[in-house]
């Protein structure tokens, strides 16, 4: 969960970097597109890490539950002291963000949710961006998506260090707030390009 | 002081079981958890009723026998105690008070709320020995181990295997007491022998024994009588996967 999470993680980052690149105007975000699709010896082999990290994060992730599923006792009255909200969740959270990835594909990439995505090029993501949020249904249900992405990455950065035993005593309390502030910050950069199409910040 | 109690009875290993409410009166603050229920049996052997049947034996926070599930905590309310030295001065006058048996598949109740914990005999077979001339205790010091590393395993040695880690887990993950005991061994000298095959060992006899995986969540480290430190898990990991690789 850990090996595969640091690489999906990795890709949330530079995925989002890549993204803020929206609010440098139109040019600079679809300079970075082309690049993208004029390297694809790059990008194929990329995705292909990519989705069999997800594969194996998802098996993983699955067996993981069902087997914890089926040694935990159920108990009356249970009362939680340190377990956060987000670590007990994480089936959850993850199977929301399959869901959201899923549509976020064919939104943008494959691009058949929307039609008018047809009238413009593949790597004119700013004008895709401008048009994909004037919906407030869309925005909202991306905005909502990353907020289970903040959640799922609250626990998962926090912790995997923990899993690998690559933390220590002296720097465990930065590490985790560490992972918390990341999350948060990913999630809020996220949130914050197609609230700011919808609200007519980025037109 | 008052008490509405709600206690998990159930007959044999075969009874499906039932929380059952019981009344305690003008009971002291001073009283400890299991005096109470002593003293609650007491009214109830002689109401002709068959008695709570809970663990204990100390009494002292040392032995590892009691085991409740109060109000949904292991251990109850108090920090770094065991049940038995939870006072209900802990408790509000007039309270309802949730006692449960540690549960989870690898912890089959015996009875009410006594439960079967042989699964951490049988990890401790697996690997939570030395192999190293016994005898009568040799003279402190004769031996050298580093102060720093004799203080952690003593931190780790302090694990009572009272089960709290593998009941307080939303998975029934019994990873802190592997890793306490594996912790505790693999610092000093005596336990290097079985470095490398003690952490595999005893980390597939807590599969066996159906306990789940840890998922990070501290809930063990937080209920723990002794406070051991989850640090000790993320220092199993490592050894985990360093034997794995053979380093």
């Amino acid at each position: 969960m850990a090996i595969t999470g640091v690489a999906l993680g990795g890709f949330v980052c530079v995925h989002l970097a890549g993204n803020l690149l929206l609010y440098l105007g139109p040019e600079v975000l679809n300079a970075y597109a082309q690049s993208l699709h004029d390297a694809p010896y790059l990008l194929w082999p990329l995705r292909a890490i990519l989705l069999t990290c997800l594969v194996v994060h998802l098996t993983c992730g699955i067996t993981l539950h069902l087997r914890n599923r089926k040694a935990a006792g159920r108990y009356v009255k249970r009362d939680y002291r340190t377990a956060s909200l987000s670590s007990r969740n994480m089936l959850l959270t993850g199977s929301v963000m399959l869901l959201f990835v899923l549509y976020h594909l064919a939104h943008f990439t494959l691009r058949i949710t929307d039609a008018r995505f047809a009238q413009i090029g593949h790597t004119d993501v700013y004008q895709m961006l401008v048009l994909g949020f004037q919906s407030p249904a869309v925005t909202f249900f991306y905005v909502l998506a990353m907020v289970f992405l903040g959640l799922h990455l609250q626990h998962g950065l926090s912790s995997l260090l923990q899993t690998l035993g690559l933390n220590g005593p002296r720097y465990n309390r930065w590490l985790s707030s560490g992972g918390y502030t990341l999350a948060w910050l990913i999630m809020l950069g996220n949130m914050s390009l197609p609230l700011s199409v919808y609200l007519g910040v980025v037109k | 002081m008052n008490f509405k109690l709600h206690v998990w009875r159930q007959r044999d290993a075969q009874d499906k079981g039932r929380m059952v409410k019981y009344a305690v009166r003008e009971i002291g603050a001073e009283v400890s958890f299991l005096e109470m229920l002593d003293l609650l049996n007491e009214e109830l052997t002689e109401a002709g009723e068959e008695p709570i049947a809970f663990d204990h034996d100390c009494r002292e926070g040392i032995c590892g026998a009691c085991s409740l599930v109060i109000d949904g905590v292991a251990h109850g309310p108090g920090r770094g105690v065991t049940t038995c030295q939870l006072m209900m001065r802990n408790f509000r006058d007039g309270a309802d008070i949730f006692v449960e048996p540690w549960r989870g598949r690898a912890f089959p109740i015996v009875k009410d709320l006594v439960v079967d914990r042989s699964a951490f005999d049988r990890i401790i077979e697996a690997g939570g020995y030395v192999s190293c001339n016994t005898g009568s205790a040799p003279d402190a010091n004769v031996t050298p181990i580093a102060k720093q590393d004799a203080d952690l395993a003593m931190d780790a040695a302090q694990c009572i295997g009272c089960g709290a880690c593998a009941a307080a887990c939303k998975n029934s993950s019994a990873m802190l007491f592997v890793a306490a005991k594996v912790g505790h061994l693999h610092l000093l000298p005596q336990g290097r022998v079985e470095n490398q095959t003690r952490v595999g060992n005893m980390v597939k006899a807590m599969d066996a024994q159906g306990f789940g995986a840890c998922t990070n969540q501290q809930e063990c480290e937080a209920v723990c009588p002794k406070e051991i430190s989850v640090n000790f898990i993320a220092q199993l990991n490592r050894n985990y996967v360093r034997a794995l690789l053979d380093v």
